[in-house]
């Protein structure tokens, strides 16, 4: 065994005058980091997921531009149906001939074949076209969201770690009250009054997002606020007042190296479950409404309709499919990412 | 002790008067009119109802003002009736809202109770052998399930599960909680409780599995880290005993903590997963009532979700000063 | 450090390669089945307890291979102390570690070197062992009931969800699986009066919260105590207590060492506690051993100059100078060692020959051995 092992023993270095100092290499911070992601094949999968599906739903519909998003395939052909019926009246022979048309303006429910890639839905909207535009609502109000609850996260937070005392316990208590709201039962609430207020459909989910925001901030304000008080706690920052750093430099300089790296972990985390929740609201109906697409209204169908569920899956397995991809993808990265960036994690 | 306690309780209800405000203008402004409906189909029965019934009606429902003062007394009065723990007669169901919940509620409760169990006897081995044996292939595939597990839609797990295991096979009934073509008593009776519980509890174990481990390992690959477990190794303990006494015993904090907070979504009823397979849980009908601006009800429901949440923060908070010895509260 | 001197991808995942290759090799050493004959071996010295044999402990870290503990080898004889001193960073915690087995793996691997430690088995027999060989399902053997260990931080040594007695009483089950309950307890309080705790009944129903640091720290040198073994390391027991409670644990130590039938490895970067307690003395730089001798030998006749220079840095009263002398630089960063001596850099008495290759051991008594080109030819280490 031994014996074995000294055939890869690491060579000692031969240089006898490179100063022991400089003869150490280390990896770059920035390397470091890029390499503990990339170590894990789920981050690579997962960023794959995410480039994949930011190419189909943005490019796609550029490249793809067969079938528009609301553009109803009206090829449904006119059937004619014959009937022969005879019948004998007093002994003679009358032969009855029947024809009867029967139009399909829209060819809804049509199979995958060359013209639709994945068929058409039960109105005839091509599937695979309406999955690139589905992938762009969600993407784009998932982003919007993140965005929306990071900014008023850090804000609230920064403020009540910095100020403390009054501000910082008023702001915790709105926390405390906003994590008690029931999450869908309210969204469920709130999607009624704005269906009421005759907002287009194609806003509608944006508001909600707006409205997800506003309940979801108190994890990242609470995350900042923590981080803040132990900062505080720090010798370092101790020191820095001692040197008479100002309130601001001192938050700037010491807070932002220390928290990015949690932030960026639970941006790419929410990212998933903001994608989670479109999907639901969508589903309930009650997010992106018909005609346009989301990943979660073409599944809607089958809540209603057993015939689909049942006998079409291509009407709604590929948008499940989709939204399992992208959430998957961003909890696969936000997890590489979260490897990578914790100066705990040790191999 | 009882001193935080009562010093929490008070700040519980302060929460609960915030949540129950924001919940009752948000309802108001719900424009799902119970009484336009209701109107409505007496108007289609081919009465006619006269202006004058019309706003006694909105009246006597306590909706006849919707500007900012009426909607205020709205909420004061709601507030004056739960203080004699009346949350008010579900305008659906024509019963009082508790007794709506009390009803609906044992069939949620009992699929979330069996769905946790599973879901802890499952998740805690898998999250400690992947723990133990970090990076390893065991640690890979928990991995993986973690992330699938937590990034499934509900709706479309649940359908594809019912779609596949009840409609192809056919080895489950789709939806339902009882079938209603035969009647049975007994030890069929409650075979038929489970054939149709079976898939939503799947669905529901499978979904809230993945956190679970994932919870689970993370703390227990924190405490293998730690200085005691060096010293019970160094004490010639064997490492069966190292991990599942002297670890597993302190992963059980967080573990415990967790377990209050599971409250609300123990009795709260999974609206999705009930909705998919159509039970008659408490989550299904208040998906129905929100449709249908049964405010009573929806103010009832919400506010028991937001209590329970409050009393699971705060009953993990206690199990907290339980579980680990340091903690002492005041 | 400039930016050019940083690893290239390219190399980074070449180390990657590499690490993972032995890594896996030497894990699946640690797992092994094998039978007691496997690591079965013999003292060179009967004389001796423990004989580290130019033990290698390497940590295959993404960055290379950081030897930490780079050919040592030292004699622990029966019923002495040795000392092992050397700054932080110079590998003497890892061979400790390495002894009882417990560097984390997978990154932290014992490589090559034997460790044999003469063994009392529960009949009075003696058996060799060596620790190096053996598998990871064996090392109960040795670990605690032949071998204990105290930690440096005692704050957080002990489980904070049991009881002292809890896991005190451990011990005596780990050692007698019959023994009772009530066996346990009484030997269990036994230990706590040893060590001076003058409560023991309310210490063995406390939680580790609920004590201080330096009633914690006795409690750990009563769970070392409470198997019997026949070598205690003591890991820097005294660094994280107040200075008082630091004199109070050195004078328990020295009081156990007369009462108790065995040696002491003491590991620590105070002279002062060498000089007090030890009778053999190991220094340490950067992995490897530099002098060793007895006490007598260090103190009076030091001769490597890091030993002369930790000498002179310690703090007296009836020094002439008003500034503390202190060795400039710091302690290398053991990845990629090069092949001489590693203190050259720091050294104020470098001649010619110090460019060349390490120094070998020079043999100056029948104890004492430094390695240090001053001090003539290579000597064969008898």
């Amino acid at each position: 065994m031994e014996e074995q092992l000294k055939n890869n023993a690491p060579e000692a270095n031969e240089d006898t005058d490179t100063p022991l100092d400089q003869n150490v290499r280390l990896m770059s911070p920035t390397r470091m980091v890029v390499r503990r992601f990339f170590r894990s094949k789920l981050s690579i999968v997962g960023l794959v997921m995410i480039v994949g599906l930011f190419l189909f739903s943005f490019v796609g519909p550029l490249i793809y531009t067969q079938w528009g998003e609301i553009e109803l395939d009206e090829s449904g052909k006119t059937e004619y149906a014959t009937a022969e019926t005879t019948y004998t009246v007093n002994g003679v022979e009358y032969t009855l001939h029947q024809t009867t048309e029967k139009s399909l303006k829209d060819n809804f429910l049509a199979p995958p074949s060359a013209e639709h890639i994945l068929g058409t839905d039960n109105e005839g909207y091509d599937i695979f076209v309406r999955l690139m535009y589905g992938g762009r609502i969600s993407l784009i109000v998932s982003f919007i969201a993140v965005f929306l609850i990071t900014i008023l996260g850090v804000f609230m937070g920064g403020i009540a770690g910095f100020f403390g005392g009054v501000v910082d316990n008023i702001i915790m208590r709105v926390c405390d009250v906003l994590i008690c709201l029931p999450g869908i039962p309210i969204l469920l609430i709130i999607s009624t009054i704005l269906d009421a207020s005759g907002i287009d459909a194609k806003y509608r989910i944006y508001l909600l997002m707006i409205y997800l925001t506003f309940i979801s901030w108190p994890g990242t304000a609470r995350l900042v606020r923590g981080q803040i008080l132990s900062l505080r706690e720090q010798e370092y920052m101790v020191a820095a007042e001692a040197m008479g750093y100002s309130a601001p430099r001192k938050i700037f300089k010491h807070l932002v190296p220390n928290v990015m790296p949690q932030l960026i972990v639970q941006m790419s985390l929410s990212l998933g479950s903001m994608i989670l929740y479109e999907a639901t609201l969508s589903y309930l109906n009650l997010g992106v409404k018909a005609p346009y697409a989301a990943w979660g209204t073409m599944i809607n169908i089958i809540s209603t309709n057993q015939d689909i569920l049942q006998n079409h899956l291509n009407v709604w397995v590929p948008a499940g499919i989709c939204i399992v991809i992208a959430v998957l993808g961003f909890n696969f990265v936000g997890d590489g990412l979260r490897d990578a960036l914790d100066p705990k994690a040790r191999r | 002790m009882l001193k935080y306690i009562i010093k929490r309780l008070a700040m519980a209800v302060l929460i609960l008067l915030g949540v129950s405000m924001i919940i009752y203008f948000l309802i108001r402004l719900m424009p799902v009119d119970f009484i336009q409906s209701k109107i409505d189909a007496i108007n289609q029965g081919g009465a006619t109802v006269s202006e004058e019934t019309v706003n006694a009606m909105y009246e006597m429902y306590g909706l006849g003002d919707n500007s900012f003062m009426g909607i205020l007394k709205g909420y004061f009065s709601w507030l004056g009736a739960l203080a004699t723990f009346d949350l008010g007669t579900s305008f659906v169901h024509g019963i009082p809202v508790a007794d709506v919940i009390f009803e609906h509620m044992g069939v949620s409760f009992i699929i979330a109770l069996i769905a946790t169990i599973f879901e802890f006897l499952i998740a805690i081995p898998l999250g400690i052998t992947a723990a133990t044996h970090q990076y390893s292939f065991r640690d890979y595939v928990v991995t993986v399930l973690v992330m699938i597990g937590i990034s499934l839609p509900s709706f479309f797990f649940g359908q594809v599960l019912k779609d596949f295991l009840a409609l192809k096979l056919g080895w489950f009934p789709a939806s339902g909680l009882l079938d209603a073509t035969v009647s049975q008593a007994g030890i069929a009776l409650l075979l038929d409780y489970a054939r149709h519980m079976f898939i939503p509890i799947l669905t529901i174990v499978i979904l809230s599995i993945g956190a679970r481990m994932r919870m689970t390992r993370t703390n227990m690959l924190e405490v293998m880290n730690s200085d005691y477990i060096r010293t019970a190794r160094a004490k010639g303990l064997k490492e069966s005993v190292v991990i599942n006494k002297h670890a597993f015993r302190n992963t059980l904090i967080p573990m415990v903590t967790s377990l209050a907070g599971l409250l609300p979504s123990l009795f709260s009823g999974a609206i999705i997963t009930e909705q998919v397979f159509n039970l008659p849980g408490i989550g299904n009908i208040a998906l129905d009532a929100m449709n249908r601006g049964d405010i009573p009800f929806i103010m009832g429901y919400n506010m028991f979700l937001a209590l329970l949440s409050v009393i699971g923060v705060l009953l993990a908070d206690l199990m907290y000063g339980i579980v680990d010895p340091r903690v002492k509260l005041e | 450090m400039s930016k050019t001197n940083h690893l290239s991808g390219k190399e980074v995942r070449a180390i990657a390669k590499e690490n993972k290759k032995i890594v896996k090799k030497l894990e699946a050493y640690k797992n092994r089945k094998a039978p007691e004959s496997e690591y079965l071996t013999e003292m060179k010295d009967d004389a001796n307890i423990l004989e580290i044999d130019d033990l290698h402990t390497y940590f295959f870290t993404e960055q290379g291979v950081v030897k930490a503990v780079n050919g040592v080898s030292f004699n622990i004889p029966k019923h002495a102390t040795v000392g092992v001193v050397g700054e932080s960073g110079c590998g003497k915690s890892v061979t400790s570690m390495s002894v009882m087995r417990l560097i984390q793996g997978p990154a932290g691997q014992i490589y090559s070197g034997s460790i044999r430690f003469n063994a009392k088995e529960a009949d009075g027999t003696e058996k060799v062992y060596d620790i190096a060989k053996m598998p990871m399902r064996d090392i109960h053997k040795i670990r605690g009931n032949q071998i204990a260990m105290i930690f440096q931080e005692p704050m957080t040594s002990l489980n904070p969800v049991f009881t002292i007695g809890q896991q005190l009483d451990e011990v005596t089950f780990i050692n007698d699986p019959k023994a009772t309950k009530e066996m346990a307890k009484a030997r269990s309080i036994e230990m706590l009066n040893l060590v001076g705790i003058a409560i023991p009944e309310r210490v063995y129903d406390s939680f580790p919260h609920e004590l201080s640091g330096g009633m914690r720290q006795r409690v750990m040198i009563s769970m070392a105590l409470a198997a019997d073994p026949r070598l205690i390391i003591a890991d820097e027991p005294t660094t994280a207590l107040d200075v008082t409670i630091q004199a109070q644990i050195l004078d328990l130590l020295r009081d156990l060492k007369e009462k108790i039938d065995g040696s002491i490895m003491l590991i620590t970067h105070d002279l002062g506690i060498i000089a007090e307690m030890a009778d053999y003395v190991v220094v340490m730089y950067a992995g490897r051993v530099i002098e060793q001798g007895t006490v007598q030998e260090i103190f009076h006749n030091p001769m490597h100059p890091y030993t002369i220079g930790l000498q002179k840095s310690k703090p007296t009263l009836d020094s002439d100078s008003d500034t503390l002398f202190n060795i400039p630089g710091n302690v290398p960063n053991p990845i990629n060692m090069p092949n001489y001596c590693y203190f050259r850099e720091r050294c104020s008495s470098c001649t010619k020959k110090c460019a060349g290759e390490y120094p070998g051991m020079i043999k100056v008594s029948p104890t004492h051995y430094v390695a240090c080109h001053l001090y003539g030819e290579e000597q064969n280490n008898g």
